[in-house]
């Protein structure tokens, strides 16, 4: 495949270009890029190799849901294993690299297991290697399993925990949430309201919507619904705040990156806080994950889901590829087709299992047919 | 976790408190004609409910005092929290 950057691009700040370095060779993105869009956007699609057969492995989503782009960031003490290339902030100076890969994700020398799959399947219970001793061959089974490298050296960062009370807390920030705030501050007795984002950036999937809403631009409407809500007294809002638990009585546990997005020696004050929030009420405005099309081989790089390819293409302006045909079940992967063919890509198919696609399979294969 | 309205302080979270098991456990008597049987009955036997439980819990964190909740061990719920030495309310 090899992705490339396209125009436009609604949280990327062109003006200021990153450097960072991916397996060692430089590259470069622009401020506002992840890991992940960085990579796409230089034509990297294989990422990782996959832990027993050492298929090769490329991003298959943009979010958290990510289950291939697993890193390893920097070195020495601030190592960090096994994190989702998705929701890496791109910074200056960024060292990250592939896992699970030797001696590089392009050429792995394991992926010889493939060849040997029959005869290592899925349980295959290792410690069948006995002859003449297990512990022969113990130490090359060991190594060739697991993923990232855990840091050696004592962890230089602090870590902090605080606990809040409100009346109103919202998990997610895409137009569900934002309303749901704008709302919840007009409550009387709301006098306390959170509104928690796990992206660095408020907006959700506004930040990727190739439709209009409330007959406006998705990006006005969301700087229009933010400035409200930062001129609300009652509002805080949390960006880089992940809520990673639902406990008894309303406690909602939450996890804030603090300086994960700044480059290592700029980095001060604590590195990560814990929140335990006791809440009045909580809105559940997570949002949706698509679910991947279940066919041969849709492990290798090059198949992505249809909302990721899009909030690469609108968000980032990194075209995950030239050519692109798009599977469909829904009207949804209409939009992602229109919004990659307007990122710059040709739509080679829409393959639509629906027995009767709507009306909007009819102006796709208009769209389709006037670029061929 | 749980939020316990101490009747001292207030709502306070449950890493405050320290939870004193099963509540209204007389002690048999007079000691020199209690068998060993009831003997066993008072130290080991408990409720395990699916439900409402009568427990003890003290305010350690806090105003350091004993009071009783009634707690419903499937949703968490607590449903009465009263005075030590005051009979069980009826809850449902």
């Amino acid at each position: 495949m090899g992705g490339k950057r396209a125009p436009g691009g609604t949280t990327i700040n062109r003006s200021k270009t990153v450097t960072f370095n991916w397996a060692g060779k430089t590259l470069s993105g622009y401020e506002g890029d992840t890991l992940a869009s960085a990579l796409i956007a230089n034509g990297i699609s294989t990422i990782g190799r996959s832990f027993k057969y050492h298929r090769p492995r490329g991003l298959i989503a943009a979010g958290l849901e990510e289950p291939n782009g697993i890193v390893q960031l920097e070195r020495g003490a601030h190592t960090v294993p096994n994190v989702k290339a998705t929701q890496v902030e791109l910074y200056e100076g960024l060292i990250a690299g592939p896992v699970n890969a030797k001696p590089s994700v392009d050429f792995d020398l394991l992926a010889i297991n493939s060849a040997f799959k029959r005869f290592i399947p899925a349980a295959f219970y290792y410690k069948t290697f006995m002859w003449p001793h297990w512990r022969l061959f113990e130490p090359s089974i060991r190594k060739a399993a697991g993923l990232g490298t855990a840091p050696e050296m004592r962890d230089p960062d602090r870590y902090e925990q605080r606990f809040a009370h409100v009346d109103v807390l919202i998990i997610g920030s895409g137009a569900a949430g934002l309303a749901a705030a704008e709302a919840a501050s007009h409550l009387p007795g709301a006098e306390r309201i959170m509104l928690v984002e796990a992206d660095a950036e408020f907006g959700g999937g506004l930040l990727s919507l190739g439709t209009k809403i409330d007959g406006v631009e998705p990006m006005a409407w969301r700087n229009a619904m933010l400035e409200r809500l930062h001129s609300a007294p009652n509002i805080q809002l949390l960006n880089r705040t992940m809520a990673f638990g639902f406990y008894d009585h309303g406690l909602v546990a939450l996890h804030e990156r603090l300086n994960d997005h700044v480059a290592c020696n700029d980095r001060s004050g604590a590195r990560q806080r814990i929140w335990k929030v006791r809440c009045g009420r909580v809105i559940l405005a997570t949002g949706a994950f698509e679910r991947p099309m279940p066919f041969a081989n849709n492990d290798l790089p090059g198949v992505m889901l249809a909302s990721a390819a899009q909030t690469y293409a609108v968000r980032y302006a990194a075209l995950p590829g030239n050519t692109i045909a798009v599977c469909a079940n829904n009207d949804s992967a209409y939009l992602a087709a229109f919004a990659l063919q307007d990122a710059g890509a040709q739509i080679a198919a829409i393959i639509d299992t629906r027995p009767d696609p709507s009306a909007k399979a009819d102006t796709a294969r208009a769209l389709v047919s006037t670029a061929e | 976790m749980l939020l316990i309205d101490c009747p001292h302080c207030g709502p306070r979270a449950e890493v405050e408190f320290r939870c004193g098991g099963e509540a209204h456990i007389a002690r048999p008597g007079p000691h020199d004609s209690v068998s060993d049987a009831e003997w066993t009955d008072y130290l080991f036997t408990r409720e395990n409910p699916k439900g409402v439980h009568f427990e003890r819990w003290c305010h350690t964190a806090g105003c350091q005092r004993w009071f009783n909740v009634a707690r419903d061990t499937v949703s968490h719920e607590i449903l009465a929290v009263y005075p030590m030495g005051a009979s069980a309310p009826e809850v449902s």
